[in-house]
């Protein structure tokens, strides 16, 4: 009885509140629908204020809407044209209608509905930002320049992109304007940063393209290759940025810029796509590009800066690839002789420079021939120099020959202070080192007053035999050793394997090799390297260092050192046994490399030929061991 | 509790003042803060809430007899909310610009706690013209607190009255019409109103 | 990146107290102690986030298909009070350290005006919070479902360790109780108009 009750109760008023609410659905429902028809209507009407109740506004179906943001299109017959276009705000979608005159100008604007953020994104629907639009033409429209809101800025460029793309619609189905294709720009553009009616010829696999460059081409006027076109990407604030590059193959000027592709943040970053700021490339000159002399984008430099390093990358590059030279004269041919100095009985010069990844420093290769017979390389060299008022530049030029010597070097410009520095234009100076084996701790003359000039030509020769060494530029073929010589060097070891070439080539080290033992598990390395002592002849030695870094025997394979006098110094008390038998070799064995660095033995008096170069060497297996981590070695 | 019979008199201004639901109660304060950006809103909602709550007391007062006490509460709602969706429509209807600007809060009715609050204590122990008389008093009390707040807060936030500008731009404090203008306008007046009946029942006692 | 902005509006930006004023009462009520208020947090981010997505199911796949949207605050309401009545018989039965923990809670959940306000905004009026989308996803409804309740707990819970820390000082009688409380919600949403800078 008592649940009868409630199921009675629950009933009957959800039964008359239902009839209620029908009852007044009924009557309001009309009412309702009219006054959402007239509101609807009302921004129409507000829009374009010619319109009338007796205007057919029903939306044509006429037309492709996709990728212009437009969701729907009243042609008013005799008046204009209302657009409804959509876009992506800052929180949210954002909905506006703006109406059009015959003559295709704005005859008002208004926001139907939007979410962002209130005094920001929000005020897109503050009457205040309608009026500017009213007698606006679609170009100026299109081109976003009327105010947006401050504060804004996602918001702001997402209205500028919709409204120009609604912008662009209207202008070819109703103006007659042709708008281009993504495909068309891109011809376009290619065009107008080389030469009109050019030929373009992608050379990307003729070159060895650093990561940054994406595509390479060349513009060929119908007779020469006049252009080149980069494609170059770098990481900008937001996203990678990519965009072309020409350079005049002859004059190595500048000759376009333009953005490909960015999504860095409108207003600021993304104001590299202003066509205003590429012009400034045109005619910029090989110089200015490399020291990225063009006017960045005030407030971004998180963008700038990226951008200037990349312009100063690509320079760079086209500079290693196509000038290497400064100055307009013959440089070229004034390379090429005074490689012919170097080599006096060369014929035959092949630029091999693109056969390398690209260098600052190194910037031409070239192989030298007399006839068939390869002589050897020489390099054009652009380093920085030394002085104490500006960042300075020398170049040279240096050889190397098939026998790992250094036969000659010739300064091609000596950028350095001139008065102080002039001493290292003297052939002396090259004079030093010529005829020095690249793989001998060789000597580059300094001269006092200018030591750090010298210094600096030290490290940039040191930097051409490192890129001959790391090329394998006339590296020479693997010299081996007796299984004798290498497994006396590892105690334990049965079995071993050359693995130098797998690793950088040391002039002091012959060869390496893996060792094994009985069950085939690599327990070390053995070094086969030889050393300057104090006969004519090198001291060769096996040097097994185990897999923690600890050296095990070192085998001294040939004698034609003295130690003798060694112990007519009373104060070594190490020189039990003579060479190569000498306990001073003890104290390498069972020592860890780190510690041989950090603590090296030291040389012996009356024999410091022997120890030092042993020392030297030593030194340099040690080095090699841990920056090629030999083993895992750190 | 006084067993003595209140005039309808007493039952109507009991919710003007002494029980004032804005300002001596505090209930429905989501509408208090939210529909008092201007007196034009406030009065909008005043006025769906007198609609609804006098139209709830009296069917609940009609109904109390015939309601099983396990089920009154649901009971309650679905005839508050039934309210509530009249007046939405009839708002959208005849006053459609008050009901943009009320928005969602005019559905926010239904849970108003004046609303069930009134219908559970009192509609449901009195009879119909007492009730309506105590809905209506609760009602209008409600829409007086809620148009006092929204009176300081045009006037100072946006310089306007009604929509009729009587202070210059410069003048103006337009946090106050921020929804965090809200709070501040409304904690002081609570304050204010504290301050004025600690003082009168601090004259009571002495006296 | 459109779902981390709904979120994020969501849980500051609209901030469901200090933005939209939803769910006042339980705000100042029960926000004078820390524990009560994650308590409540808890109980509000559990109910908002799951009536929300029911009645979106209700709203997509009954109302709208049958052109009955007018009856949306009443269905709503009605659907809250049933969830809510169910989770509080589900726990009572299931989990009494849970019970004891919420349960209080959950009938003044009911008359917690921001359940009935997330559900009406994410379905009748979604154009108003999606931007004119009147069609938002489930996914879009529940991140912003759960921002809102995340916001509500994190503004509650601040709220009452603010209270907590000024019970300890002298007030004036008059501004005692709701006059300091309404003033420290003031400055809290002052702080919080912040984050609209962040666009």
């Amino acid at each position: 009885m008592k649940h009868l009750k409630i199921v009675l109760a629950l009933t009957l008023v959800v039964l008359v509140a239902s009839l209620a609410v029908f009852f007044v659905e009924g009557i309001t429902t009309p009412i309702i629908d009219d006054y959402n028809f007239e509101q609807a209507n009302a921004a129409k009407f507000t829009v374009l204020p010619t319109l009338t109740s007796s205007d057919d506004i029903t939306p044509t179906t006429n037309y492709d809407f996709t990728d212009t943001s437009i969701t729907e299109l009243i042609i008013v017959e005799g008046k204009g044209y209302i657009y409804t276009a959509q876009f992506q705000g800052y929180q949210s979608q954002i909905t506006y209608m703006v109406g059009l005159d015959l003559e295709g100008n704005i005859t008002g604007y208004k926001t139907l509905l939007q979410g962002d953020t209130p005094g920001l994104g929000a005020e897109i629907a503050n009457p205040d930002f309608y009026p500017q639009f009213v007698g606006m033409s679609t170009d100026t429209a299109a081109s976003g320049d009327f105010d947006g809101l401050s504060g804004a800025s996602v918001t702001t460029g997402g209205f500028k992109s919709s409204l120009a793309k609604v912008m662009g619609f209207h202008k070819v189905q109703f103006e007659g304007a042709v708008v281009e294709t993504e495909a068309q720009k891109l011809a376009r553009w290619k065009q107008e940063i080389t030469v009109s009616d050019a030929t373009f010829t992608d050379v990307s696999g003729d070159y060895t393209l650093p990561s940054f460059i994406t595509a390479m081409e060349f513009a060929n006027d119908g007779s020469t290759d006049v252009a080149v076109i980069y494609q170059v990407a770098f990481d900008g604030r937001n996203d990678l940025i990519e965009y072309w590059i020409s350079f005049d193959l002859v004059t190595n000027e500048v000759l376009g810029f333009r953005v490909l592709a960015q999504a860095e943040t409108p207003g600021y970053g993304a104001k590299i796509e202003e066509e205003a700021r590429w012009e400034q490339f045109v005619g910029l000159g090989l110089d200015d590009a490399l020291s990225s002399n063009f006017d960045g984008i005030a407030g971004a430099t998180e963008t700038t800066d990226p951008w200037k390093a990349s312009i100063e990358d690509i320079a760079s590059f086209h500079q290693a690839t196509f000038v290497g030279f400064e100055g307009g004269e013959s440089d070229a041919d004034k390379t090429l002789r005074l490689i012919g100095e170097i080599y006096p009985t060369a014929n035959t010069f092949t630029d091999v420079t693109r056969k390398y990844a690209a260098n600052h420093d190194v910037r031409r290769v070239f192989e030298v021939y007399n006839g068939s017979e390869f002589l050897g390389v020489a390099y054009f060299v652009e380093a920085v120099g030394a002085s104490y008022s500006e960042p300075t530049v020398n170049q040279f030029v240096i050889g190397i020959d098939m026998n790992r010597d250094f036969v000659g070097f010739r300064m091609f410009y000596l950028g350095d202070t001139s008065g102080i520095t002039d001493a290292y234009l003297d052939p002396a100076f090259g004079a030093s080192f010529t005829g020095q084996s690249i793989d001998s701790v060789y000597t580059v003359d300094s001269y006092a007053g200018a030591t750090f000039t010298g210094a600096a030509f030290k490290t940039a020769i040191d930097t051409v035999v490192a890129f001959h060494n790391d090329n394998g530029i006339g590296r020479p073929d693997l010299i081996d050793t007796t299984s004798g010589n290498i497994l006396a060097a590892f105690p334990g070891a049965t079995s071993y394997r050359s693995v130098y070439l797998d690793v950088p080539y040391s002039g002091v080290i012959y060869n390496l090799y893996e060792v094994l033992n009985g069950s085939s598990e690599v327990i070390g390395y053995v070094y086969y390297a030889h050393a300057d002592g104090n006969a004519s002849v090198d001291i060769q030695f096996t040097y097994g260092v185990n897999l923690a870094g600890v050296t095990q025997q070192i085998v001294i394979l040939n004698n034609t050192e003295t130690w003798a006098d060694a112990e007519e110094y009373g104060n070594y008390d190490g020189s039990v046994g003579i060479w190569p038998n000498t306990t001073w070799l003890n104290q390498f064995e069972g020592v860890s490399i780190p510690s041989l660095i950090a603590t090296p033995v030291d040389a012996v008096a009356g024999v410091t030929n022997t120890t030092f170069g042993m020392l030297d060497a030593i030194g340099v297996i040690a080095e090699y061991h841990i920056d090629n981590s030999i083993g895992g070695a750190e | 509790m006084a067993k003595k019979q209140k005039s309808i008199r007493e039952i109507f201004t009991n919710g003007l003042f002494k029980q004032n639901p804005t300002f001596v109660q505090f209930l429905g304060m989501c509408p208090t803060l939210a529909v008092t950006k201007s007196v034009e809103s406030a009065l909008g909602m005043g006025a769906g809430v007198i609609f609804v709550l006098v139209m709830s007391n009296l069917a609940v007062s009609l109904v109390r007899n015939y309601v099983p006490r396990e089920v009154r509460i649901p009971i309650y709602i679905v005839i508050i909310a039934s309210l509530v969706t009249i007046l939405e429509m009839l708002m959208r209807a005849f006053a459609p610009d008050i009901a943009l600007l009320l928005g969602t809060f005019l559905s926010l009715i239904a849970v108003n706690c004046i609303i069930l609050g009134r219908a559970e204590a009192f509609a449901s122990k009195n009879g119909p013209i007492k009730s309506m008389a105590d809905g209506l008093g609760m009602a209008i009390g409600f829409t007086g607190g809620i148009t006092l707040i929204a009176t300081f807060r045009e006037i100072f936030g946006a310089g306007t009255f009604l929509g009729m500008q009587i202070i210059p731009d410069t003048y103006q404090i337009s946090i106050l019409i921020q929804s965090a203008g809200a709070f501040l306008v409304f904690g002081i007046l609570v304050s204010q109103i504290n301050k004025i009946r600690m003082n009168r029942a601090d004259r009571n006692e002495v006296a | 990146m459109e779902l981390i902005a709904i979120a994020f509006g969501a849980i500051f930006v609209n901030n469901v107290i200090l933005q939209q004023f939803y769910g006042l009462c339980p705000f100042l009520g029960v926000s004078t102690k820390k524990s009560s208020a994650l308590s409540m947090g808890m109980a509000v981010t559990f109910v908002i986030t799951f009536s929300t997505i029911i009645s979106y199911a209700i709203y997509t796949y009954i109302l709208k298909p049958n052109d009955i949207t007018y009856l949306s605050t009443i269905v709503f309401i009605l659907v809250i009070a049933s969830f809510v009545q169910l989770v509080e018989m589900f726990i009572k039965r299931f989990s009494s350290s849970l019970y004891s923990a919420l349960g209080v809670y959950l009938p003044l959940i009911t008359t917690n005006c921001a359940v009935l306000g997330v559900a009406i905004d994410t379905t009748v009026n979604s154009s108003k919070i999606f931007g004119g989308n009147e069609n938002p996803t489930l996914m879009m409804v529940t991140i912003y479902a759960l921002g809102i309740s995340l916001g509500y707990a994190l503004v509650i819970f601040l709220f009452s360790a603010i209270r907590e820390e000024m019970s300890a000082y002298p007030i004036k009688r008059n501004w005692q109780g709701i006059p300091i409380a309404l003033i420290t919600a003031f400055i809290m949403a002052m702080i919080f108009i912040g984050f609209g800078g962040i666009v």
